[in-house]
């Protein structure tokens, strides 16, 4: 009994390598189909915007700001400015 | 970026901090160096190329600015820059005799940042230059140990309360986050006796026309100030409005005549007459 405890953690061990390259695997195949998905999204985009350059910049499919901007902070001014804003 | 950076309470070692971090991102950033990351980027002849970290991370600030403006905020607008006449740092453009073209109208929903990858059709030209300043205005900032602020181009961001002057006369004081200013007073040039300007309209691919020389907001960053003030001086006798719905104060000044400012400045700025 005592040498069949090497065979079993052998075994064992084999297939967790196994479990590993099959996840190793699945991985691989989803990266490449995350990347090649993009690519295809990229082409859809480009192909869109050519095919419709003159649409107004507005639209609904867009964010409406809200969570991009904060606020800032303004008061009354309460002396003599130290620098401008002058444009850009 | 063609911009006095005018820095305030900083001690040496942090002013010197601050200057570098502008130096690295010209020299990163710049149109018109052609080792710049952002010329190589541009002159890739595949759709996709490995960006670096920080590039990377300004595309999306540009794409996010853009998503944020309804697109009038537009990282693709290089070309049309160029066929406007802005092909060459700002001080060394003169009058021309021939005449401005239209560019090609923006086409930000063509770009995609994947990681470290970008995808872009080929021969699309990046110009990243006003969400580099504005983000590296608020970085800058960061550097100080104590109150004090940077400002660029327009751009400003403090730490602590500091008064600052605005374009047409008037100052405010800043209490906190970011202030920038978008207009056509300064960056301008002369092609065929017709004055261009940098403030490119994308649904034309020329310089937009607007009721405003100068739009000026205040908003939690630097670089959502400069990104707000933009979308309002693009987009005209609509541009107050469109702050007020985001809560955004803003002031503008018009040709001629006195500033116009939205709600929400006045609330913040003005102080009440007592009757």
């Amino acid at each position: 009994m005592p040498e069949s405890e090497p065979t079993s953690q052998r075994s064992r061990i084999g297939a967790a390598k196994e479990r590993a390259e099959k996840a190793k695997t699945v991985l691989l195949a989803a990266a490449v189909l995350a990347f090649f998905g993009a690519m295809g999204f990229e082409r859809g985009a480009h192909h869109n915007s050519t095919s419709s350059s003159n649409t107004p910049a507005a639209s609904s499919e867009e964010s409406d700001g809200l969570g991009f901007f904060d606020d800032g902070g303004l008061a009354p001014s309460q002396g003599q400015p130290s620098t401008t804003t002058h444009t850009s | 970026m063609g911009c006095l950076v005018e820095v305030g309470g900083a001690t040496s070692r942090e002013a010197l901090a601050i200057e570098r971090i502008f130096q690295a991102r010209d020299r990163q950033f710049s149109r018109f160096n052609d080792n710049s990351e952002l010329s190589r980027v541009n002159r890739a002849l595949r759709e996709v190329v490995t960006v670096s970290k920080t590039f990377g991370q300004m595309v999306e600030r540009a794409l996010a600015a853009a998503s944020a403006t309804g697109g009038l905020v537009d990282p693709t607008l290089a070309g049309a820059l160029a066929a406007a006449g802005y092909d060459r740092d700002f001080e060394a453009l003169e009058p021309r005799a021939d005449a401005a073209r239209a560019g090609a109208p923006g086409r930000w929903r063509a770009v995609r940042m994947v990681g470290r990858l970008l995808m872009r059709p080929v021969g699309l030209e990046l110009d990243l230059n006003g969400v580099v300043k504005g983000q590296t205005v608020d970085e800058a900032v960061g550097l100080l140990s104590g109150d004090g602020f940077v400002a660029a181009g327009g751009d400003y961001a403090g730490r602590g309360e500091v008064d600052v002057e605005l374009p047409g006369g008037d100052s405010v004081r800043v209490t906190h986050g970011g202030l920038a200013t978008s207009g056509t007073t300064k960056r301008r040039w002369l092609r065929a006796g017709v004055w261009q300007h940098h403030l490119i309209d994308p649904r034309s691919g020329r310089p937009a026309e607007s009721p405003w020389t100068e739009v000026t907001v205040s908003a939690g960053t630097c670089l959502q100030a400069d990104v707000a003030a933009k979308a309002a001086f693009l987009l005209g006798h609509d541009g107050p409005a469109w702050l007020e719905a985001r809560g955004l104060p803003g002031r503008f000044l018009p040709e001629d005549g006195e500033p116009v400012v939205n709600h929400a400045w006045r609330r913040s700025v003005l102080v009440p007459v007592a009757a």
